[in-house]
């Protein structure tokens, strides 16, 4: 019989299953599609290395911007190609340097005879190889290094290889499943992507337990850790905060404390976690807690008795990694060592609940600008002065100096003469970091809401403290120099295990009631943090707008408002998730509230005249506060070439007229609600290219993903003023009440008890003990309305403000569309109809789609190549 | 009704096996029967060939001689069964049938010999009974590839490895060895052959479906399974079921351990599958296709100017869209004499050239997915072309293989096993059509 090629296909199990008998109700048979990505296992780790690509990719070509290299993989090959080769190269020619160079000549305290000449070559300088293998193999120190470098190299060469294999499949996942071409992947922006992942997993079931994936599933899944450590930060639970008697309140938090912290909880062997998305069965159950905690206790005392014994190394590692890494940079611009970084705490502290990492990077990036501006602003006035006569001294020396050299270059010949001219330039350049700007205008309070407008997270005492030297010491735990952290990183090896050994080590306890306490099984994503659940009820701070929803005790909320501010940020810039009903009606009437602030504020003739107690100015205090948003909006209006930074430096634009800020808020609105009428389908940002084409004028072929830029803009944006009024409502909540934020809590503040009880909840717990009930949340909640009707309107006069906003504003905006924005306001009303709406919603909204494709086909699409073979 | 002697010889000559049960005859007879075959010109020897009073029946399987000699007056029809028999049987055992299988595992053929007969008098080939005998396992040769590596899924997923099992699945020894656990799988083959003539103004002049249904069992354990097929499936031209397309065949026959007392109502076929492969059920349909024919040829033959053939052809493949024909080979007649070829084709995987010695040109096509026209250019060097020659160019030869696909339509719908197995034991289906002959008239 002949040889087939043909594949054996499996039958499904399922048919099988039901006990013969019944098969007559199985009779027909859905042929489906094949599909090879059926069923993942390990949806952790495929959502984060699909995330990490498609960042990745993106990234990549917004650093490069042109089309010779678009593929993403061969990138990421090469880069982990040349980590490994550098690796290698600082090894090998750090015991080169150490035991194969013959100083004395190098330094001319030995003479070569040489025949020819005198000149001293740098092969002379070289010991032979048998001298120097000699030297190697004496020193048992050196060969210590080797090996364990060894070690570590073909740990990182396992590692590679393993990452080869995943990014081929995520390579092949990207082509075949999500039916990218390799050419396309680069311009593709993380939306997108998610987009066609929640598409796919309606046809292929990549996920078995759901029949739906939701953007906040996929979050869950890639944050899924980062989501647990942000919650530890912001309940203080993790000891990265210290009080030191020299120092004062200082915080040290490094990547060896952070990888060591993960290794502890997550990953590590005998950790919490039994693989990478559930919690061992018995840290769910209170029972023997005493038992778990003795447990964890020891590990952390082994695992930190480890890193005492791998100090040397690691030190000796940190020490030539950034020796190697960092003095290239200092050599060429040595004021990069004033220069500040958001320090790794601050990434934390700043970080929202399911917040990706390049959200939060591009968030920080913008907020640098007005971050080192404020910081800038303290410059000591002594420092100043001495920095000055210093820098003057030294460079009159220089001076001299080099016109010396300029003069005779024989002068470079002399001792140390090449020394100190380097010298002092560093010198030079470090003094003039110290010195301000001319120009520069002392406006902390200014400075610092935009820097809120950015990070979104601030303690409340900041806020009237702006120029307070305690409130820029406190800020620099956020934003520390570049030196500093490079400093902390080479102390790291140190100081980590003593941290765990006598720090976290008392924690356990506390940390083990954290995760009984926070982790929620969410079906199809396993075990998460419940925090990052964005649940109002069960987290919510009644300061911080959630009164009156909130149901938590003081352990159970979350610090900061970070769940409130979480929740916002996550519901704009996943327009199209649809949150439970609880949260939809607390996010639109939140929305509303801003609007209704900012259209009367826009109406209000002059926008400095309101006065600080009056609510309903509060917008206008806000808009008018941080000037430069306006510019920002301005900047995303008229050209998108004009990004954030430079609009926030632009302090001219100060009094711009408010009008643009609202019209846009409402632009972004009635975008996104335009964009949610076009239905969530895989060819969303084609489908939105008529409301691309009415704001920026692009060509065709970036129009796709200038698209995505202007929504992303727009959602930053309109995340800003959101934080910002959340903020200014706290501000005027809280005033008067006890303050507690995690600034300045004393470890006896931390409600470490495991059992929430209500007895301890609220001071003012009046004012929460509504009777609550599910059949009248709404009537309790809002005064005004049902949330349906409410939103109808919010969603009708927003669609149509926008409409006439954006008409305004755009002259190309044409009479179709603006049909289309209204219509938009209705398909808002259906899809929160609050009587289970959404399928309806979601059909009715694929239903609109159409006619905007056929409307944008012409040119949006390529020509169709009709395939002759 | 004995066997006097039996051997397995390769296609060289080469002696794989030879077993001598009664010593009636001398061990020289091997090297007769091959001169025998050999001096034979044509395709097919024919099964019953004699010398002196020693009488050879062989048949050819996986490219191997099977022979037995007998000297009494056996009937010839049981000897050829029995060596078909075998044939299967060895290929249960070691999994496929070619000459290295069966020098690898010489040892085991030996064994299951020495059990099948018994001084030539034939026992048993059911490999249900022979397993209490077989001791020896089959040595497999897999060539280790760096495939198998690269789609390793380190995210657990259920890709392409676990949906879909290579053919060669299928092709390994039932009785594996202990420490490969034994994988329970049941092989469902659903292969179809066609035959098929359009004539040259395009109508379908014959189609012929031959097809059957193949069982191959790795339970370790006798257990009932249960194979339903499609509902609509109809026997015959009067008997119409269900709604929408019929699958109609027009006569089927099963094999005997069949249980048919579900067929009528369900369609459902009981049986209790032994070790091995088998064939369950056969059926035909002639003389009816349920759909267009898979392949149409547009042929366009004349002569350039420069007294060259020029044959232009259009291959259109009417399958629907999703499905596709890979290894494709039309073979073109051409006339004699024919020196060289120059060929222009669509697509740079395809291939062609001529063979000489059979007057043809062949063209491979090594995959065509539904809906699509391939188009060829063949200009022929030949001297002397009149036009008498040109009507040399004869009926076109397709061969192809259409994967996933049945002709007829027929469709495992389940597969049970009656005592439930735990999720460990794994079903496969293979639906394949593959041409028996497709001749094109031009």
């Amino acid at each position: 019989m002949a040889h087939f090629e043909t594949e054996y296909q499996r039958l499904e199990a399922s048919y099988g299953d039901s006990p013969p008998g019944e098969e007559n109700l199985l009779m027909h048979v859905p042929e489906g599609t094949k599909s090879h990505w059926h069923h993942i296992e390990n949806l952790d780790l495929f959502f984060q290395r699909i995330s990490f690509w498609s960042c990745f990719s993106f990234k990549n070509l917004c650093a490069v911007h042109d089309n010779t290299d678009k593929n993403g993989f061969t990138c990421m090959l090469l880069g982990e190609i040349f980590e490994l080769v550098q690796l290698l190269f600082v090894v090998g020619f750090t015991v080169f340097l150490a035991n194969c160079v013959d100083y004395d000549v190098l330094f001319a305290n030995k003479f070569v005879n040489h025949t020819d000449s005198s000149k001293v070559t740098l092969p002379d300088a070289i010991l032979p190889m048998d001298v120097c293998s000699a030297h190697i193999r004496d020193n048992a120190f050196v060969i210590f290094v080797l090996i364990i470098s060894g070690v570590f190299w073909l740990h990182r060469l396992i590692k590679f290889l393993y990452n080869v294999c995943c990014y081929w499949e995520i390579r092949s996942f990207y082509i075949k499943g999500l039916k990218m071409t390799m050419s396309e992947l680069p311009y593709v922006t993380w939306q997108e992507v998610q987009a066609r992942i929640i598409e796919i997993q309606k046809e292929h079931q990549i996920c078995i337990h759901k029949k739906e994936l939701t953007e906040l599933d996929i979050y869950h899944r890639i944050l899924r850790f980062k989501n647990y450590m942000v919650a530890m930060v912001n309940k203080s639970l993790l000891p990265v905060r210290f009080r030191l008697p020299v120092l004062g309140d200082s915080v040290f938090y490094t990547r060896g404390l952070k990888y060591n912290f993960e290794l502890i909880f997550f990953w590590g062997p005998g950790s919490l976690f039994e693989n990478e998305w559930s919690l061992k069965p018995e840290y769910k159950r209170g029972g023997n807690r005493l038992e778990l905690a003795d447990r964890l206790a020891s590990r952390i005392l082994w695992i930190g008795i480890a890193n005492l014994l791998l100090c040397p190394v690691i030190l000796v590692w940190q020490i030539l990694y950034a020796f190697f890494s960092y003095t290239e940079v200092i050599k060429r611009e040595p004021g990069s060592l004033g220069a500040r970084c958001w320090s790794l705490y601050g990434r934390c502290y700043l970080r929202h609940f399911n917040e990706l990492d390049h959200e939060l990077m591009s968030r920080l990036s913008k907020g640098y600008k007005a971050s080192s501006k404020y910081m800038n602003c303290f410059l000591s006035p002594l420092l100043t002065v001495v920095a000055k006569n210093v820098a003057f001294f030294a460079g009159s020396l220089l001076a001299v100096l080099i016109a010396l050299t300029i003069y005779d270059e024989d002068v470079l010949a002399v001792e140390h003469v090449l020394s100190s001219i380097t010298l002092l330039g560093v010198g030079i350049t470090i003094c003039r970091s110290f010195i301000p700007d001319k120009h520069m205008v002392f406006c902390p309070e200014q400075l610092l809401r935009v820097i809120l407008a950015h990070i979104h997270y601030m303690p409340d005492h900041w806020q009237g403290n702006a120029h307070r030297y305690e409130t820029r010491d406190q800020f620099s735990q956020l934003f520390q120099y570049k030196a500093v952290f490079i400093l902390e990183e080479l102390l790291s090896p140190v100081v980590t295990p003593i941290i765990l050994i006598f720090c976290l080590r008392r924690k356990s306890l506390e940390i083990i009631d954290f995760f009984r306490n926070f982790t929620v099984e969410v079906v199809g994503v396993g075990d998460t943090c419940s925090f990052a659940q964005m649940d109002i009820r069960q987290h919510g701070h009644p300061a911080w707008m959630s009164e009156g929803k909130t149901e938590a005790s003081i352990y159970q909320q979350a610090e900061d408002g970070k769940t409130e501010l979480s929740l916002m940020h996550f519901a704009i810039t996943n327009p199209h998730w649809q949150p439970p009903r609880e949260t939809t009606h607390f996010i639109s009437q939140l929305k509303e509230r801003v609007h209704r602030e900012a259209a009367s504020a826009s109406s209000d003739t002059h926008p400095l005249s309101f006065s600080e107690s009056e609510p309903r100015s509060l917008v206008a205090n806000i808009l008018a506060g941080p000037s430069t948003l306006a510019s920002v909006h301005f900047a995303c209006d008229s050209s998108l070439t004009n990004n954030a930074a430079t609009g926030l430096t632009s302090g001219e634009t100060a009094l711009r007229s408010l009008s643009p800020i609202s019209s846009s808020l409402h632009l972004r609105d009635s975008l996104s609600a335009a964009h949610r009428a076009s239905g969530f389908t895989s060819r969303t940002m084609t489908g939105s290219g008529t409301d691309a084409r009415t704001v920026s004028s692009g060509s065709s072929a970036w129009e796709g993903q200038l698209t995505s830029l202007v929504l992303s803009e727009y959602a930053s944006t309109e995340m800003s003023i959101h934080a910002l009024y959340m903020h200014e409502i706290h501000k005027q909540q809280s005033r008067g009440d006890v303050s507690r934020h995690t600034w300045h809590r004393q470890e006896s503040d931390e409600s470490s008890d495991s059992i929430p009880d209500e007895v301890r909840s609220e001071p003012n717990a009046h004012s929460r003990n509504f009777p609550r009930s599910h059949t009248f949340p709404t009537t309790l909640t809002s005064p005004s309305a049902s949330p349906a009707s409410a939103s109808a309107t919010s969603g009708t006069t927003v669609g149509q403000d926008g409409a006439k906003a954006q008409s305004s504003t755009q002259r190309r905006h044409s009479g179709p569309a603006a049909d289309h924005f209204g219509a938009s306001g209705k398909v808002v009303r259906t899809a929160r109809m609050p009587m289970g709406g959404w399928a309806e919603g979601g059909k009715a909204s694929s239903r609109h789609h159409e006619p905007l494709q056929e409307e944008t086909s012409e040119d949006e699409l390529p020509p169709h190549i009709h395939k002759v073979t | 009704m004995m066997i006097s002697q039996l051997f397995i010889l390769s296609s060289k000559g080469d002696h794989l096996i030879y077993k001598d049960y009664r010593g009636e005859a001398g061990s020289d007879v091997v090297n007769i029967f091959y001169e025998k075959v050999t001096a034979l010109t044509g395709d097919q020897p024919p099964v019953v060939m004699s010398h002196k009073d020693l009488h050879f029946v062989h048949i050819r399987q996986g490219g191997l001689y099977w022979v037995a000699t007998t000297t009494a007056d056996s009937s010839p029809f049981t000897i050829t069964e029995f060596l078909n028999r075998l044939s299967a049987l060895v290929k249960d055992y070691c999994g496929s049938l070619s000459e290295k299988a069966v020098q690898m595992n010489f040892a085991l053929i030996h064994e299951l010999l020495d059990e099948v007969l018994d001084y030539g008098y034939i026992q048993t080939t059911s490999s249900d009974i022979l397993k209490n005998f077989i001791q020896t396992e089959a040595v497999s040769s897999r060539p280790f590839s760096l495939f198998d590596l690269s789609n390793v899924g380190l995210f657990g997923a259920e890709t392409q490895q676990s949906k879909v099992a290579p053919s060669s699945a299928a092709t390994r020894p039932i009785q594996s060895s202990r420490d490969q656990g034994g994988k329970s799988e049941i092989f469902v083959d659903v292969i179809e052959r066609m035959s098929v003539v359009i004539g040259s103004n395009g109508v379908l002049m014959k189609a012929d479906i031959e097809g059957e249904i193949r069982v191959k069992c790795y339970m370790p354990s006798c257990s009932e399974i249960r194979i339903g097929l499609n509902e609509e499936f109809s026997v015959g031209k009067s008997q119409l079921r269900g709604y929408g397309a019929a699958v109609r065949v027009d006569e089927c026959s099963f094999h005997q351990t069949v249980q048919l007392d579900e067929f009528d109502s369900h369609r459902i076929l009981r049986l209790c599958p032994s070790q091995g492969e088998q064939t369950v059920m056969q059926y035909q349909l002639s003389d009816d296709l349920p759909s267009a024919p898979p392949f149409r040829l547009f042929p366009t033959i004349e002569r350039d100017s420069a007294g060259r053939l020029l044959m232009y052809l259009k291959l259109r493949c009417d399958l629907p869209p999703k499905s596709t024909a890979i290894n494709v080979s039309a073979s073109i007649p051409v006339p004699k004499g024919s020196v060289s070829l120059s060929q222009e084709l669509s697509s740079p995987d395809q291939s062609a050239d001529l063979k000489l010695q059979s007057r043809a040109v062949v063209w491979q096509i090594p995959r065509c997915s539904g809906g699509t026209q391939l188009s060829a250019l063949f200009k022929l060097e030949v001297p002397g072309l009149s036009s008498a020659s040109m009507l040399e160019v004869g009926p076109v030869g397709l061969s192809f293989e259409l994967p996933k696909l049945t002709a007829t339509g027929l469709q495992i719908r389940f597969l049970r096993l009656s005592p439930i197995h735990p999720s460990t034991s794994q079903r496969w289906v293979r639906y394949v059509t593959h041409s028996d002959s497709y001749v094109i008239r031009i």
